[in-house]
């Protein structure tokens, strides 16, 4: 009787033992495969040969693309993106070179191996480049433009900033669906797919596109000055780093202002300061997809800008002494 | 008694009787003796005894069809519809380059004077001319949240200072992606050169 009983608890506590390191297991598992999904992501932005169509939703703006990548042994990597309304604009990349084509303004090229008008560049890159500041949460299944898709959520560390939820076709590893939030869970900026054909080779026009003439590449013409006055920012969320500081003017309305230039790897930020002249705005705050914050320390204008929740801009101005 | 040659070649095959001038008409018309055809062939196929080698021609169809098709030489698909691969083809045409180019040189002129370019000693302009928010003028402010209230005349100065803001920011951006790619491929040539 004894013995039965001895052998009943060892084996529950087995059996306990069993479950917990199964679990545990899977919550190392579920860590990875987010990792692993994001990753290969990554890998078809930038192998994939594909055509689509989408709708991108921003605010109260809705706009609709045709998207295509090609990747030929000869002619290297492509990728175009057009937009379908409005004035005819579309970005072409041929390997790392950008080029802008604008009814509306001068044509012109940038060097970069992303078009980053509608997916962050950090997403063609290895996970790897955001885990100091981001984690990856792994969903259900679900289906997305009639396909098989995976649920991946992104998530920032602190909670402070925005975070993503992508579906992600199982098969290709193409995102699908993108929703981007504020840490509220209100929708900030969305994106859809709504064709999409996976080929073996790149798109035919491809090959075309390759040979257009590229317009200048965009020479950096700003004169690169040391930053004027004595206030700066002090402080920066954590994973932030300083990516450049300098002064130049603003090109709109001509004001001089010092500028700082700040990423996690998927946000960025800018924190402008200015002399305070009349007639400028002190107090402003607005909140899209970009965030503007303004206030007055002193005798100059703190600006912060970017891809960051407004309690986090407020939070960056008032530590800029 | 008028019927269509439909009908008059459906009768006669049908061992009606349909006057002289109607067999006139259908040995005239070639479409009516290859209506006889088919329907010749149909009734074998539904008796069974259809010869394997009696064949339908298509093949002259084929081709004329081809022939006429082949004027319309279809440019590489981009997408399902017509317009959109003429849209997307329109780029390799000569005479529409020029015609992209004069709208540009157009509207440049306009942003020039709508926004001041500050001008450096030497007379060349500091800032490239470039439209940083591209995508729709995607960052427009969707809520401007007042402080205290305020005039209306200061609200165009608002926007104009929140718009500058925003456009700087994202021409900061494009340079320093730019910047970033520039360093990448220093990094990468220098690793090359380890190699070597």
């Amino acid at each position: 009787m004894i013995t039965r009983l001895y052998r009943s608890i060892l084996c529950g506590a087995v059996l306990f033992a069993g479950t917990f390191s199964v679990s545990a297991q899977q919550t190392s598992e579920q860590a990875e495969s987010g990792a692993d999904w994001f990753n290969r992501m990554a890998k078809a932005l930038t192998e994939l040969n594909f055509e689509a169509s989408l709708v991108h939703v921003h605010g109260d703006q809705i706009e609709p693309y045709q998207w295509l990548q090609g990747n030929d042994p000869e002619i290297g990597s492509t990728e175009l993106l057009i937009q379908m309304n409005g004035p005819d604009f579309r970005i072409l990349r041929v390997n790392n070179k950008v080029a802008h084509f604008n009814t509306s303004a001068s044509n012109y090229a940038l060097k970069s191996d992303t078009i980053t008008a509608i997916l962050p560049a950090a997403f063609s890159e290895p996970f790897e480049r955001l885990s100091h500041s981001y984690q990856v949460m792994v969903g259900g299944g679900a289906r997305v433009l009639g396909r098989n898709a995976q649920h991946i959520r992104i998530l920032s560390r602190d909670n402070q900033r925005y975070s993503y939820a992508l579906w992600i076709d199982r098969k290709h590893g193409m995102p699908l669906k993108m929703i981007m939030m504020n840490q509220s869970g209100d929708v900030v900026e969305q994106m859809q797919l709504t064709s999409l054909s996976v080929r073996d080779t790149a798109p035919e026009i491809t090959k075309e596109i390759s040979n257009i003439e590229m317009p200048p590449l965009l020479k950096d013409l700003r004169v690169q000055s040391a930053t004027n006055y004595s206030v700066g920012p002090r402080w920066a969320p954590r994973g932030f780093k300083l990516l450049s500081q300098q002064s130049h003017t603003l090109v709109v309305d001509a004001t001089p202002v010092d500028h700082y230039l700040f990423s996690d790897g998927l946000a960025e930020y800018s924190v402008y300061v200015a002399e305070l002249t009349e007639g400028m705005e002190t107090d402003l705050a607005l909140s899209s997809s970009h965030t503007l914050f303004s206030k007055r320390y002193n005798n100059f204008l703190v600006t912060v800008v970017g891809q960051v929740p407004l309690a986090m801009a407020q939070r960056i101005a008032a530590e800029v002494k | 008694m008028s019927r269509n040659k439909s009908e008059s070649t459906s009768a006669l095959f049908d061992e009606q009787i349909i006057n002289a001038d109607e067999i006139e008409a259908l040995l005239k018309d070639e479409q009516a003796q290859q209506e006889w055809h088919r329907y010749s062939v149909i009734r074998a196929a539904l008796k069974g005894d259809l010869n394997s080698d009696i064949s339908l021609d298509i093949s002259e169809r084929v081709r004329v069809s081809v022939s006429q098709e082949s004027n319309n030489v279809v440019k590489p698909g981009f997408g399902g519809s017509k317009s959109q691969n003429k849209a997307a083809s329109r780029w390799f045409q000569p005479f529409a380059k020029v015609a992209v180019a004069a709208s540009v040189a157009v509207v440049a002129v306009m942003t020039v004077q709508t926004y001041q370019q500050p001008v450096t000693p030497d007379g060349s302009s500091a800032e490239p001319t470039l439209l940083t928010s591209p995508i729709g003028g995607g960052r427009e402010p969707v809520s401007l949240n007042r402080v205290e209230p305020m005039s209306q005349i200061s609200d165009q100065q608002r926007r104009r200072q929140v718009q500058s803001y925003l456009i700087d920011h994202q021409q900061q951006l494009m340079l320093q992606q730019k910047a970033e790619q520039t360093e990448k491929d220093e990094q990468s040539e220098q690793e090359l050169n380890k190699g070597n």
